[in-house]
């Protein structure tokens, strides 16, 4: 068995005849006429090269320290180093633009300003700013489920339909509120994340908007001031540990 | 006997036992090789129509948009895609098992492997190629062949893999040369570079930006991986053997070879520049990218000094003229490649036809040129019978020369233009569109030169298989020897 598997000997591969019996006027001229196949030199590496690769490796090593987001798969900023300081998408100011970008801006705008009769202004919005009888509790309440029919903003009536955001993590919602809150101008204070927390539990068997009605009749409530986030607590850990 | 060969050709070693087994391998191959060959000109014929078509479209929109299937959305994958597969591919698969078997030493076994890749390979083009045009394509770039043909393309594929494995395995014991190491890598690489590509994007596809980061990888390591290691084995050949001459250094021959294979399947990233992606992703691949100086300048110094002092043998020699053509491109545009990754530059470059003339730079002006070289170098041996015509293969090098030269260097310019308009947010989108139409519409001009270079090489290849032209004692040289040729 084992003498089967081992090679046979190159010889036995078609069995070239012998010199003698072989009739050279039926091989063609170019392949008389060719040099033997090719073989290799022993020139050794000059020195100039090896100096331009060693260059070259400073360069890619140095590059890689400057520019590699610490090589981070959250980091999408290649000017933040190894050294460079605080993820960008654990600071909640760039998580929430990040979020308006994606998911809001189509309607309420760049500006905040919203489209006049049809999409709301959120720039100086007694609904963002809590003003009256608005508390953080009905914000967070229209994030998750949405808001629908008649409402007055700003002193100008809307009637349209904002889909709930439930699909956005606890953190989101709370890092795009804090922008919307402090962005155009606006000057509300944050929301902690647990806040938002607590209030998707409240109301999570409620699929349907709310309508502005609905939310009048429930009474104000302000989020806590935020703790302080422990390092080890921040929105990406949290996401890779689930 | 040893009368004989000196008579034949004074000055030739009488080894007649090496002409055996060269004449042996040479006639076993004949049937798969020409198989290869004569399917990919086909191939490039007709992708040099829809490539003609697809460019003049730019200029002109509503020429031949009648049909659906004329459409620029369908032509041009469809350019693309026969390009990659139907010719470059089969080219280089014909070249690749020719030059593995030679440099193995030993008649090849399991032809009928090979013969069947080839038909079903081709097959799987055909399939491909109307599923492009009937409308099912699957819009990812290098990969638009419908679901359906795929599979076909990779049974072939693993068919050629697994000769090309079971080539070097049983070849005569000796010194492996630097090509074998390249076609043994290259027949390795692509098999699974393809079925990667295809489980990730279509059998079991991945969901949202990584989409972007599987295609470019592959995209990009079909060039880096499958075409560069065909062409430089291909190269590394024919240099030597035109000239009889050894290769330069076999310590720089090592270091291209290592280099290459650590550093390029980290290019593909360098397409993604400014894309959502992590950052050290992005980064890696630049450096990476940067890193394939060490590869490119050491193969172009092993090509170069091994050339020093012959390169008077480019007036003479077809191959030669293709090959090192072929082989300079190659530093060229390998250089040009690695500056491109540099996002200060890529920012001027990126979504601009710059990135066009480059991607024709290397697979016409480095891949096609070092095939066509082989080509005249390996058709001979496997026919019987000598180039019918020298003023043909002069042709065939000045249109194709000439075409590429064009194209590249429309596309250069005009991108250049269009990049610096892109970028200045005073200009409007609209004047750099204008600014370019005129160099588009000089890069469609240059792909009929490249479609007249292509139907030459056609013509004169059918009158080679014919054996039309009367028999030649010599090699067909492009000019006049001034020493007697070897």
């Amino acid at each position: 068995m084992s003498s089967e598997r081992t090679p046979p000997e190159p010889e036995s591969f078609g069995d070239p005849p012998q010199p003698e019996e072989i009739d050279l006027s039926k091989i063609h001229g170019s392949i008389l006429r060719e040099h033997d196949e090719p073989a290799e030199g022993r020139e050794s590496v000059p020195l100039w090269l090896v100096t331009i690769m060693m260059a070259l490796v400073f360069w890619g090593g140095m590059y890689l320290a400057f520019y590699s987001g610490g090589f981070r798969a959250e980091s999408f900023n290649p000017r933040r180093g190894m050294a460079g300081g605080a993820v960008d998408s654990n600071d909640p100011a760039t998580l929430g633009r990040r979020v308006f970008t994606q998911n809001c801006v189509l309607c309420h705008q760049a500006t905040g300003l919203g489209v006049p009769g049809v999409y709301p202004p959120l720039a100086g919005s007694e609904w963002v700013l809590g003003r009256d009888w608005r508390g953080d509790n009905h914000l967070v309440a229209i994030l998750l489920n949405g808001l629908q029919g008649p409402v007055r903003v700003g002193g100008a009536a809307f009637d349209n339909a904002m889909p709930g955001w439930s699909i956005l993590r606890d953190e989101e919602i709370a890092a795009v509120l804090n922008y919307i809150r402090t962005a155009w101008g606006n000057t509300a204070p944050p929301i902690p994340v647990e806040f938002v927390r607590q209030r998707r539990g409240l109301t999570a068997a409620r699929a349907a908007p709310w309508s502005a009605g609905e939310l009048q009749a429930i009474a104000r409530e302000s989020a806590p001031a935020p703790a302080p986030q422990p390092a080890d607590e921040l929105p990406f850990r949290r996401k890779a540990a689930r | 006997m040893s009368d004989l060969l000196q008579s034949l050709n004074p000055g030739t070693p009488p080894d007649a036992r090496s002409y055996v087994e060269r004449a042996e391998i040479d006639a076993s191959l004949r049937a798969p090789v020409l198989l290869f060959f004569g399917t990919g000109v086909a191939w490039l014929l007709l992708g040099s129509l829809l490539g003609v078509l697809a460019a003049f479209k730019m200029s002109f929109p509503h020429l031949l948009d009648s049909a659906d299937w004329l459409t620029f959305g369908r032509v041009r994958p469809a350019h693309l895609n026969i390009m990659v597969y139907g010719w470059a591919s089969a080219v280089g698969i014909g070249v690749g098992i020719w030059l593995m078997a030679r440099l193995c030493r030993v008649a090849p076994r399991h032809r009928g492997l090979l013969i069947g890749a080839g038909i079903a390979w081709n097959l799987g083009v055909l399939a491909g190629t109307i599923g492009i045009l009937a409308g099912q394509s699957r819009s990812i770039e290098w990969l638009e062949f419908p679901g359906w043909a795929t599979p076909i393309l990779f049974v072939a594929y693993a068919l050629i893999g697994v000769w090309g494995v079971i080539m070097f395995r049983f070849r005569r014991p000796g010194h492996v040369y630097v090509s074998q190491w390249y076609l043994l890598a290259a027949f390795l690489w692509f098999p699974w570079l393809y079925a990667t590509a295809n489980t990730l994007l279509i059998w079991q596809p991945v969901q949202g930006s990584v989409v972007g980061a599987v295609n470019w990888w592959y995209g990009h390591n079909v060039l880096g991986l499958w075409f560069t290691p065909i062409g430089l084995a291909s190269a590394y050949y024919m240099i030597p053997k035109v000239l009889g001459r050894p290769i330069h250094s076999y310590y720089l021959s090592i270091l291209g070879f290592w280099s290459l294979a650590l550093f390029y399947s980290w290019n593909g990233m360098h397409h993604l520049i400014g894309g959502p992606f992590p950052a050290w992703m992005i980064s890696a691949s630049v450096v990476a990218s940067v890193m394939m100086f060490i590869p490119v300048i050491t193969v172009a110094i092993n090509h170069h000094a091994t050339m020093r002092g012959h390169f008077h043998y480019l007036k003479w020699s077809p191959t030669l003229r293709f090959t090192v053509v072929g082989a300079m491109t190659y530093t060229i545009v390998s250089l040009q490649g690695s500056l491109m990754a540099i996002p200060s530059l890529n920012n001027l470059t990126h979504f601009t036809d710059y990135t066009i003339g480059h991607a024709h730079l290397g697979l016409y002006g480095f891949f096609t040129m070092t095939m066509f070289g082989a080509m005249y170098y390996i058709v001979p041996r496997l026919v019987g019978w000598e180039w019918p015509s020298a003023a043909m293969i002069r042709w065939h090098f000045w249109l194709a020369a000439s075409g590429v030269a064009l194209m590249v260097g429309s596309l250069t310019l005009g991108g250049f233009l269009q990049g610096l308009e892109l970028n200045d947010p005073q200009v409007a989108f609209l004047t750099s569109l204008k600014t370019v139409a005129p160099f588009r519409f000089v890069r469609a001009c240059s792909g009929i030169l490249l479609s007249a270079a292509h139907l030459v090489f056609a013509v004169l290849f059918i009158r080679m298989l014919l054996r039309q032209g009367g028999p030649r004692a010599e090699a067909t040289l492009l000019s006049p020897p001034e020493i007697p040729a070897v």
